[in-house]
């Protein structure tokens, strides 16, 4: 099943999923400047999308070969609207451990909201 | 060596029993050259996989990203040039990264505040976290120098000339069994 409509693209796309209350979401690409605008409306298209519906959701970074800070802040952005729900989704960043770069870079995140933010 | 009105670029390698490494010098023009700074980034990914065959050199490529993504996005008009450099020195091998541009008045103090943040900061990882809470609240994420500094444990210096920022970025490299 659909929830959001995904993005498509070249450098930067989305393969989302909906399944007994979870969304995975797998983030395909690069982000970086050009491309971390679209991430940005695409999460606000989940938050609204996901609202009263979605329990959990799995970003799937396993073909994700890059992602700078401006997507870095972009997640950070989306957590802090999460933080402000009365019942936030549950958060998982699944990491590719042949990209060394993904846990670090997502490990900010979760310290950020530990409460429903986990890494794998 | 190319060179030409807009842009230039400077490549030299070498890897000998008397002198490993090399540089790479970009000028270019970045500002909202999304494609110059992917293709900037691929070639010091190409180097590092050359040259630092078997290590894990992805603190270097992000490196390369965060500071070609600030010429990008805050260098004044004009050519900025970006460098790669790897080296020896005794029997310590090293990567440097080198960015110069010039800057508003305004730019510069604000990047000149937040690199003094950084490079002073003796937690890093905690003054990382600080920053990542309170990024994206102007639109900005102020997030790619520190990064630098607490995702890849790698040294950070600047100099503040009149309007002119240079960014140094440098660590040890390990050698490798292909080197010579």
């Amino acid at each position: 099943m659909t929830l959001v409509q995904d993005l498509q693209g070249d450098d930067f796309a989305t393969k989302s999923a909906y399944r007994a209350g979870t969304l995975s979401v797998e983030l395909v690409g690069s982000l970086d400047m050009e491309t971390t605008p679209r991430l940005r409306n695409f999460l606000t298209r989940v938050e609204e999308a996901a609202a009263n519906t979605v329990q959990a959701i799995v970003f799937d970074a396993t073909e994700l070969y890059l992602m700078s800070s401006s997507a870095i802040s972009c997640f950070a952005s989306f957590l802090k609207r999460l933080k402000k729900l009365n019942h936030p989704f549950r958060i998982t960043f699944r990491t590719n451990q042949a990209h060394t770069w993904q846990r670090r870079a997502f490990e900010p995140l979760a310290r950020l909201a530990g409460e429903f933010v986990s890494i794998e | 060596m190319l060179r030409a009105k807009r842009w230039c670029i400077l490549i030299e390698l070498s890897a000998t029993k008397q002198a490993w490494g090399g540089n790479v010098r970009l000028d270019f023009d970045f500002r909202g050259r999304a494609g110059y700074v992917n293709h900037a980034r691929e070639l010091v990914a190409e180097l590092c996989n050359a040259e630092l065959a078997g290590s894990d050199t992805s603190h270097w490529i992000i490196a390369a990203q965060e500071l070609l993504e600030n010429l990008a996005k805050y260098a004044a008009p004009g050519r900025a040039s970006f460098e790669f450099e790897l080296g020896a020195h005794d029997d310590r091998r090293y990567a440097r990264l080198t960015t110069r541009n010039e800057a508003t008045p305004e730019r510069i103090d604000v990047a000149s505040a937040l690199l003094r943040r950084i490079t002073e900061s003796a937690d890093p990882a905690a003054l990382y976290d600080s920053l990542v809470a309170a990024s994206g609240e102007d639109g900005r994420s102020r997030l790619g120098l520190i990064r630098i500094r607490a995702e890849g444990g790698l040294d950070l210096r600047y100099t503040v000339k009149g309007s002119s920022l240079e960014i140094v970025v440098s660590g040890n490299v390990p050698r490798t069994r292909e080197q010579p």
